[in-house]
């Protein structure tokens, strides 16, 4: 009888990377941690000034949406792009809401398949409200505010799909 | 959990945003790890492997030139000269399901979601140390197992479509 059943084969792993990471007795990793976040607070005042330029990117990304025709794919891109790029940074820096805002809005361009008004209208409400986290420096996740531009999002996001779905 | 001193490994960096690269770098150097090579994307990557002085690579995924995908396969490959069972932390700010099964199913070694922490990559950097996986080659498929437990003491039936993998891990166990 023959066997069909797929050839899998193991590789033991020699992991020679442990071989030369010791253990520190006596010290709590807490200390290093810190220490590593320390290192990243010291960038924030960049994060501010890349997160103002950020926001005027997508700002300009938004009006040539809005103009439609042969420079919409591109547009479309580079502001997914700049969103993607904030989304994976600003919660290091303590903007959360900001990480929350640009994830909710790649998600939506991931699944938009077209870009007509209502798909503009849509992102147009995460550019706003990243404009208005911007110009109010609102850290952390922004409380009552912060709940409610999230809030808000979501019920446009739902709508939208509800409009949407056949 | 242990504190590891990390003084001695090389880490390549791989992010094609600049300020996120620095990111990345600063939290490295904070963890007292002296050597972090950066590359821009995954082309740059690949002539820095190929020195093979590199012990842990931390690479973005969504990338221009070359995107992590690429790169893994590449590495997991084990051409152009690159160590294939190095080490990878797939780091991403894309974190639907999908993106995550298809850096498991390319070969990660761990996932890391964007923003970073220091605690976070700290916490991968200890997993590599502490949980070593052995590798599996298929037909479709070189990297670390993908199933992070294996409960060897389990004799019930077994009903998953690749459940002949399991079969297999237990007659190698038992060679």
């Amino acid at each position: 009888m023959s066997d069909k059943r797929p050839k899998v084969e193991f590789v033991d792993n020699p992991n020679p990377i442990a071989k030369k990471i010791r253990v520190e007795q006596g010290r709590d990793p807490k200390t290093l941690i810190q220490k590593a976040d320390q290192a990243v607070r010291k960038l924030g005042g960049e994060f501010e000034e890349i997160f103002q330029q950020n926001v005027a990117e997508i700002s300009k990304s938004m009006s040539e949406l809005k103009k439609g025709g042969d420079g919409q794919s591109a547009a479309l891109i580079e502001m997914r792009k700049t969103l993607h790029d904030l989304r994976g940074q600003a919660g290091t820096f303590g903007y959360p809401l900001v990480s929350h805002v640009g994830d909710s809005a790649c998600k939506f361009i991931d699944h938009s398949e077209t870009v007509s008004a209502n798909e503009i209208e849509v992102l147009n409400m995460h550019v706003d409200a990243l404009k208005a986290i911007s110009a109010a420096k609102i850290k952390g996740d922004g409380g009552d505010v912060g709940k409610e531009l999230m809030n808000g999002l979501r019920k446009v996001i739902v709508k939208y799909n509800a409009a949407n779905s056949t | 959990m242990k504190t590891y001193n990390f003084e001695a490994i090389r880490i390549l960096v791989v992010e094609d945003n600049r300020f996120m690269r620095t990111i990345l770098v600063n939290v490295l150097w904070g963890l007292d790890v002296r050597e972090v090579a950066e590359a821009k994307n995954g082309i740059d990557a690949i002539e820095e492997l190929r020195g093979g002085q590199v012990d842990l690579v931390v690479m973005d995924w969504e990338m221009d030139e070359m995107n992590g995908m690429e790169l893994l396969k590449t590495i997991r490959s084990g051409k152009r000269n690159i160590n294939p069972l190095l080490p990878v932390i797939v780091v991403s700010a894309n974190t639907i399901a999908r993106n995550i099964i298809q850096a498991r199913d390319t070969g990660m070694t761990e996932f890391l979601a964007k923003p970073v922490s220091a605690n976070a990559i700290y916490s991968r950097m200890a997993a590599i140390v502490e949980n070593p996986r052995r590798f599996v080659r298929t037909e479709s498929y070189f990297g670390p197992d993908r199933r992070r437990r294996y409960d060897s003491a389990y004799g019930g039936p077994k009903r998953r479509a690749d459940d002949v993998e399991d079969d297999d891990r237990g007659a190698v166990g038992r060679a």
